[in-house]
């Protein structure tokens, strides 16, 4: 089947192979993907990059399927050396320590900024930046970083470091959407509490993927409860609400 | 600094005996002639701080960085960090417990 697209280079290991090669991930078509450097702030704690790795020099770096470029962390400032090219922060979380790279330039001093960051020394900052590699230390440059005011960026930041991990070991959505009711922090509801049309949402969320011609009315009545004309009525609201959508059918819905 | 804390809280001094912790808690009690105080983290946490400079004032949220003793749960403590007061203590529970489930993130 795929040597009929052949043209499509890259797109021939797209979703809707029925063969055991389907899906985007695989690496034995010959073709090799593009790579796109991936430049979105992740959230990490320094334990994580003084773990990762380069596959190949200079090339990004690598935790645990996760691609850093770009990283956020917490943490606590514990020294800061003068260096006539600018200050270096030294900071840690708890889980490991990082040397944080200030350049200075012509609008800012070298005593200007020691005199601006003694002052948050011993207290946490948030700080963003590249990961880069400088003979084989890691450092974070063209960081920003800023004193945090609120600790609770501290438990979020390290409560989203954990999330993005989490996902990024494929964690099945069944369980994210466990796990996210577990933590109490982020879903409200859970499913004893969960409105009619929450219920619905969630349910016809979890067997999309099951049901390739949409989760029919009948079966949500039968294994939520609901009368059939409830189950319409709750399963119009979604859909005028755009949170599922109509299957193959009227009475059948999807939820992407 | 260089070696790693583990986040703890009064539930789990126990399993940490010996070892250098992290925990987040509100100052109960503080002595300062004996330098000891009590932390409620998720439950009562008996301090012992090393460096008198530095003490806690009763009512505050702090993060600890110490080291439980070995032969009681008390916590001998090198270095405290003020947080401020509207610092979530659910959360800062939950973050303990959901630690210890990514041993690969922490230590």
């Amino acid at each position: 089947m795929s040597s009929d697209y052949g043209n499509y280079g890259g797109y021939t290991d797209g979703g809707f192979n029925t063969d055991g090669n389907a899906g985007g991930f695989s690496t034995d078509n010959g073709i090799a993907e593009k790579h796109q450097s991936r430049t979105s702030l992740t959230p990490v704690t320094i334990k994580q990059i003084n773990d990762a790795e380069q596959d190949v020099p200079d090339g990004d770096f690598k935790i645990n399927q996760i691609e850093l470029n770009m990283v956020s962390f917490v943490g606590i400032i514990r020294r800061i050396d003068d260096q006539t090219s600018g200050i270096v922060l030294k900071v840690e979380d708890g889980t490991g320590t990082i040397d944080v790279k200030k350049w200075t330039d012509a609008t800012t001093s070298t005593t200007e900024e020691l005199e601006k960051y003694n002052k948050e020394l011993g207290k946490y900052v948030f700080v963003s930046g590249a990961l880069k590699s400088f003979n084989n230390r890691k450092t974070v440059q063209n960081s920003v970083v800023y004193p945090i005011v609120d600790h609770n960026q501290v438990l979020y930041h390290h409560l989203s470091a954990i999330e993005t991990h989490l996902k990024a070991q494929g964690i099945t959505t069944a369980n994210s959407v466990k796990s996210s009711q577990a933590t109490g922090l982020f879903v409200t509801d859970n499913d004893a509490h969960a409105s009619p049309v929450d219920a619905i949402y969630n349910f016809v969320k979890e067997n999309s993927a099951s049901m390739p011609t949409g989760v029919t009315e009948p079966f949500i009545s039968q294994k939520l409860g609901f009368t059939t004309a409830d189950a319409h009525k709750f399963c119009q609201e979604l859909v005028e609400s755009g949170r599922i959508y109509q299957g193959t059918d009227e009475s059948s819905y999807f939820c992407v | 600094m260089e070696a790693s804390q583990i986040r703890i809280d009064a539930t789990l001094l126990e399993t940490h005996k010996g070892q250098l912790v992290r925990l987040i808690g509100k100052v109960q009690s503080y002595d300062t002639s004996r330098a000891a105080g009590v932390v409620d983290s998720n439950g009562e946490v008996r301090i012992q701080i090393q460096d008198s400079n530095e003490y806690p004032s009763v009512g505050k949220i702090y993060e600890f960085i110490g080291k439980v003793s070995s032969n009681s749960l008390d916590v001998t403590v090198y270095s405290i960090v003020e947080l401020s007061d509207n610092t979530n203590l659910d959360v800062a529970q939950k973050l303990v417990h959901y630690v210890h489930k990514v041993p690969e993130l922490y230590y």
